[in-house]
């Protein structure tokens, strides 16, 4: 990247002020002509209940109001079933929301189109959600909550503290998944944030072993749902949990204290699959959806903060403690640059460790 | 008033009108069989070829699923997990079998009814209701506590107890049912030829009753063995990761790795497991038996 910038800022001085500096320093990307769309149709698929309609009100009415656009919907665009979609040569959805740590294999494999990166604008989005086959839409984060009136005294100051068995004896609940765990397990090792990605092999080691520090005193969950729910039994003090699901446990009056320290903000993300039947209206919807103004419409809606981090001053109060932009520097970013083509390969180490 | 032809027809024409009828009957057969083949056996043959071509003939997936120590030590704790659920379901299940063979009126349709409703009910709901009793919080825990027996709760949940008794719990129907329905065909006056004859009651019930239930017991061992080794609820909600059966390997590969020819290679082994049990079994015990058809010609 650096080397290729260095030599079109050469080739721009050889050549002479003709190349413009944008044009020369960002990649080109031509200004959103929603106009040509008016009449065309398009599908979207997401997780269903209140997230899509939080989506539907900030994202996709709006677009379709504004381009003229005929809107479908669907729900659970599972990478399972956007695989049999374009296997069965009959795809239906346009834009799907996805999850962004599979979608570099599952494009590779030859079921999601490259996005056009002519055509989106990634000004303000950090590098790591920001992949060939899916750009990040919203941010949620992996954190960790615990038992305020079980763990009295000394509190937890980061992630890294699920490791201290001493200070913080019990169960403990973490997602049956390395994505979250490997790069926590390397800051109880001590690795400051910046330190943690990409994982190289030593680091896996590293985070493997550390992991074995605690296999016993965890009950691994599956489902979103679970860690709220072992936390509200008091089956487990402390939990690797998703931030979205602890507004509802606060709202029964269950003691749970967030920690954010440490916690990784991650993205779902936009997807096209391969031969969407309105590929440059998704496209362009995308396109849309990322700009600042557009991306901060989500924050009004539900919790989950914006990507675009020109954006983040632009969303909306209603739901501010909780958005993971609002701790946005707490926080560690997970490079989906690193798991896109390492995700299977890990996945599969992972579930060997955790069934041995 | 009958028809006199009926009383000329002969052994041979017997037999040919007889063969007819079957013929009618067996097309009956045919809607069922029909849906069977279009939404059952092309699927799943479509599915588990996925094993052996990717797209052109690979023996990979079955490489891979024999040589990596995971899977195969999976199907092991499967099938350990499997036998000792079939093993807690026959002993809890033989007595009650035998209750209600012996039980009449009320009584009968009391216990039938205490079988049946859990036998109805969503087998989520009864994992759930599981981690309300087991919980470290929960009914038995909280109980213990407080009555000062114990001043940690004791661990209940996410081990091979728990998903012991969640299937055991789950299979228990399954087990009583056929029991019962082989007991209850046992004429009593063969005990009380027995008690007639001067066996003490338990001797009666060891050398009469006994092998006469055992083709119940068969039945019933098989359809607990078999539908336990596809298990996936239960160990995912109230077992750890060493109760991790081979279904949801499965279901990881299928999920999570998006590896579909792995995951159709590992239903391959483990349908032809199952088949190959339920043939070991036939040979030794006889599916007649089970199905109660002993005096076949």
């Amino acid at each position: 990247m650096n080397y290729t910038r260095r030599k079109l800022l050469k080739d721009s001085v050889l050549f002479g002020a003709a190349l413009g500096a944008s044009s020369v320093l960002g990649k080109a990307v031509s200004a959103l002509d929603l106009s040509s769309l008016s009449g065309k149709r398009m599908t979207f698929a997401s997780w269903g209940g209140a997230f899509q309609d939080a989506e539907r009100n900030a994202w996709f009415t709006p677009f379709a109001k504004a381009a003229g656009v005929t809107l479908s919907e669907d729900t659970d665009p599972s990478n399972a079933k956007i695989i049999a979609m374009v296997k069965a040569g009959n795809v239906t959805w346009d834009v799907c929301d996805v999850g962004l740590e599979q979608a570099f294999s599952v494009g590779e494999q030859g079921y999601l189109e490259p996005l056009d990166y002519g055509v989106i604008d990634t000004t303000g989005f950090p590098k790591a959600f920001v992949t060939k086959y899916g750009i990040g839409n919203i941010t949620w984060s992996t954190v960790l909550a615990y038992r305020e009136d079980v763990i009295k005294g000394d509190k937890p100051s980061s992630v890294a503290d699920i490791w201290d068995i001493k200070r913080f004896p019990g169960k403990r609940t973490l997602r049956d998944y390395p994505l979250d765990n490997l790069p926590w397990a390397l800051m109880a090792a001590g690795l400051k944030k910046e330190e943690i990605y990409p994982l190289t092999e030593e680091k896996l080691a590293t985070a493997f072993a550390k992991l074995d520090e605690i296999k016993n005193d965890v009950v691994w969950w599956t489902g979103g749902a679970q860690p709220a729910q072992l936390l509200s039994t008091n089956e487990v003090a402390l939990a690797q949990v998703w931030n979205g699901r602890l507004g509802n446990l606060i709202d029964a009056g269950i003691p749970v204290a967030i920690q954010w320290e440490g916690a990784q903000m991650q993205a779902d993300a936009w997807a096209v699959p391969k031969n969407a039947p309105n590929k440059e209206v998704a496209m362009a919807f995308i396109a849309w959806a990322s700009q600042t103004t557009n991306n901060a419409r989500i924050s009004a809606e539900i919790a989950y903060g914006p990507v675009n981090k020109d954006a983040i001053p632009l969303a909306s109060g209603k739901y501010a403690s909780l958005l993971p932009t609002t701790h946005f520097d707490k926080q560690l970013i997970c490079d989906f640059n690193y798991w896109g083509p390492n995700f299977t390969k890990v996945l599969e180490r992972w579930q060997e460790w955790r069934l041995s | 008033m009958m028809d006199a032809s009926v009383y000329d027809l002969n052994v041979v024409e017997l037999r040919r009108l007889q063969r007819r009828e079957q013929r009618i009957q067996m097309n009956f057969l045919v809607p069922c069989l029909l849906f069977l083949i279009l939404f059952f056996f092309v699927p799943l043959a479509m599915f588990l070829s996925k094993a052996f071509f990717d797209p052109r003939f690979t023996t990979a997936y079955f490489e891979k699923a024999f040589t990596q120590p995971l899977y195969l030590n999976t199907l092991i704790k499967t099938l350990k997990l499997s036998l000792t659920t079939t093993i807690v379901s026959v002993v809890l299940a033989y007595p009650v079998a035998f209750v209600i063979t012996q039980a009449s009126g009320k009584l009968k349709t009391a216990i039938l009814i205490t079988i049946l409703i859990p036998f109805w009910t969503n087998i989520l709901v009864r994992m759930f209701a599981w981690l309300a009793i087991l919980g470290r919080d929960g009914v038995i825990n909280s109980n213990l506590v407080s009555m000062g027996l114990i001043d940690e709760p004791l661990p209940l949940l996410y081990n091979y107890f728990s998903v012991v008794l969640g299937m055991t719990h789950y299979m228990l129907p399954f087990m009583i049912l056929p029991i019962y329905s082989v007991m209850a065909a046992i004429p009593t006056n063969l005990t009380d030829a027995a008690a007639n004859l001067g066996a003490p009651p338990f001797r009666a019930f060891l050398r009469v009753f006994l092998p006469l239930s055992l083709p119940g017991v068969g039945a019933g061992c098989l359809l607990v063995f078999i539908l336990s080794l596809g298990f996936y609820i239960t160990p995912a909600l109230v077992g750890g990761p060493k109760e991790t059966m081979f279904a949801q390997i499965i279901e990881i590969q299928i999920d999570q790795m998006l590896n579909w020819g792995f995951a159709a290679a590992l239903s391959t082994i483990l349908l032809v497991l199952t088949i190959a049990l339920y043939l070991v079994y036939e040979k030794l015990l006889g599916i007649d038996r089970i199905y109660g058809k002993e005096d076949r010609q």
